[in-house]
């Protein structure tokens, strides 16, 4: 019998209420772990952190990046848009929260660091940002990769495209159901991303169905002219557990 | 040791085909890049695709498994550095070509033990390449998991060096992944791609 995220499925539906109504394949406000979208996106931009947020504007950014941000955060002033914080640790971003038990990996390490926080350099690894809608259950990530992220000479890596669809599904699916894990993910690459310059991830969740998040990106550049790759993945939704307090 | 299995299709441009890998997992129990000018006084590579201190005794016995292998030559390491060509500018460089002067390999751009640590064999006859890999702490996705997008890139550039042997000059058309299983953070893995 396969093991892995099937156990980790098992585990979620015990923690499912008996009896409770099936959820139409369609996405629901309230998932079905008891967290609604709004509580989670509450905690997880709560304003009472310490932690460094990467997610901030700095030298290194080109100017096409600098202006899509403002313009984002006008919205987030004006239509129900969230900019989302980003730590060097997805455990800082769920300060408070635990895996189910049998998942979590413990360790008294702290060297630990978010794989596209990973290059702490201005400027040479991952530059990016992610905004929220929580009612359309989308996202907009902008993107500019820096020359440690190379591929083909003077292009970003592929993997490095791959990585920042995935952190931004996985952010995604987080805020619009408790997604966790990444069950699929499949890329259909159009056109190379020069380093240096600014990518825009459109991602938008389809639908929540038997536990499962599917979600879908489309990478452009800013005037769309050029579709860099199409993206689709499927995450596995489970129940985080509150830590007692000590 | 757990088992762990992992089908991975992609198709290259260089010709048609379809890749497939399978990945073992085994536990392991147990810096940040600085600022490199080049010259062509300094065009020394260290070749990265050996054993370092940080690699666990999981991914030196594998290497060193096929490090037999290769003494008949039926299989071949892969040397691999942190950039390609070095990059000479001459005179004061714009502002892009002093990002580009400072490109690496984005598979090579972390400090040993840090982030990926890997190392390619082939068999050119099998067109097989296989892929010994250890994850570092800077490659973390979930608390104490390895990143989905840290797999997806060495999943890529292992079948981009299997299409390349078959198909010289390529570029990834097409990649699709199921996970099986999250790996822990600092696991060994084993990837193979075979046509």
């Amino acid at each position: 019998m396969r093991r892995g995220f099937q156990v980790a499925a098992r585990l979620g539906h015990h923690r499912a209420p008996p009896g409770a109504p099936c959820i139409p394949p369609s996405l629901h406000p309230v998932s079905a772990f008891g967290f609604s979208t709004d509580t989670l996106v509450t905690r997880f931009c709560s304003e009472k952190t310490d932690k460094k947020d990467y997610a901030l504007p700095n030298a290194s950014w080109c100017p096409d990046m600098l202006s899509m941000y403002q313009e984002f955060l006008e919205k987030t002033k004006t239509s129900s848009w969230v900019k989302i914080p980003s730590f060097k640790s997805n455990r800082d971003h769920i300060q408070g929260l635990k895996l189910p038990l049998g998942l979590a990996v413990t360790s008294d390490k702290n060297d630990w660091r978010l794989f596209t926080r990973c290059i702490e350099m201005e400027g040479q690894g991952y530059e990016y940002v992610i905004f929220f809608h929580p009612s359309k259950k989308k996202s907009v990530c902008l993107f500019q990769p820096g020359p440690y992220l190379e591929g083909p000479p003077g292009f970003a890596h592929g993997g490095s495209l791959a990585a920042m669809m995935d952190e931004t599904f996985s952010k995604t699916a987080y805020l619009a159901g408790i997604g966790l894990f990444t069950l699929s993910l499949n890329i259909r690459f159009k056109n190379l991303i020069p380093v240096g310059s600014l990518a825009v991830l459109n991602v938008e969740v389809e639908k929540i169905e038997d536990q499962k998040i599917y979600i879908s990106c489309i990478t452009q550049s800013r005037d769309q002219q050029i579709v860099y790759a199409k993206s689709s993945g499927v995450f596995l939704q489970l129940q985080l557990e509150e830590e007692s307090s000590q | 040791m757990r088992r762990a299995c992992l089908r991975v299709t992609g198709r290259s441009e260089g010709g048609p085909g379809v890749r497939r890998a399978r990945l073992r997992v085994t536990e392991k129990s147990g810096a940040e890049g600085t600022r490199r000018s080049f010259s062509s006084e300094e065009a020394t590579q260290k070749d990265q695709a050996l054993p370092n201190p940080s690699w666990s005794k999981e991914i030196r016995l594998l290497f060193d498994q096929f490090m037999k292998k290769c003494e008949d030559g039926t299989w071949k390491r892969f040397p691999s550095h942190h950039s390609r060509l070095p990059r000479v500018y001459c005179g004061s460089m714009s502002t892009k070509e002093e990002l580009m002067s400072q490109a690496r390999l984005f598979t090579r751009s972390f400090e040993e033990g840090l982030g990926f640590e890997y190392v390619m064999f082939y068999n050119e006859d099998e067109k097989r390449v296989v892929c010994l890999f250890q994850g570092g702490p800077y490659l973390q996705g979930g608390p104490g998991f390895l990143h989905g997008g840290a797999m997806a890139t060495l999943i890529d550039a292992t079948l981009f060096m299997n299409a390349q042997l078959a198909g010289g000059i390529v570029m990834t058309a097409n990649l699709n992944i199921n996970f099986k299983r999250a790996p822990s953070s600092t696991a060994t893995s084993y990837q193979e791609a075979i046509p």
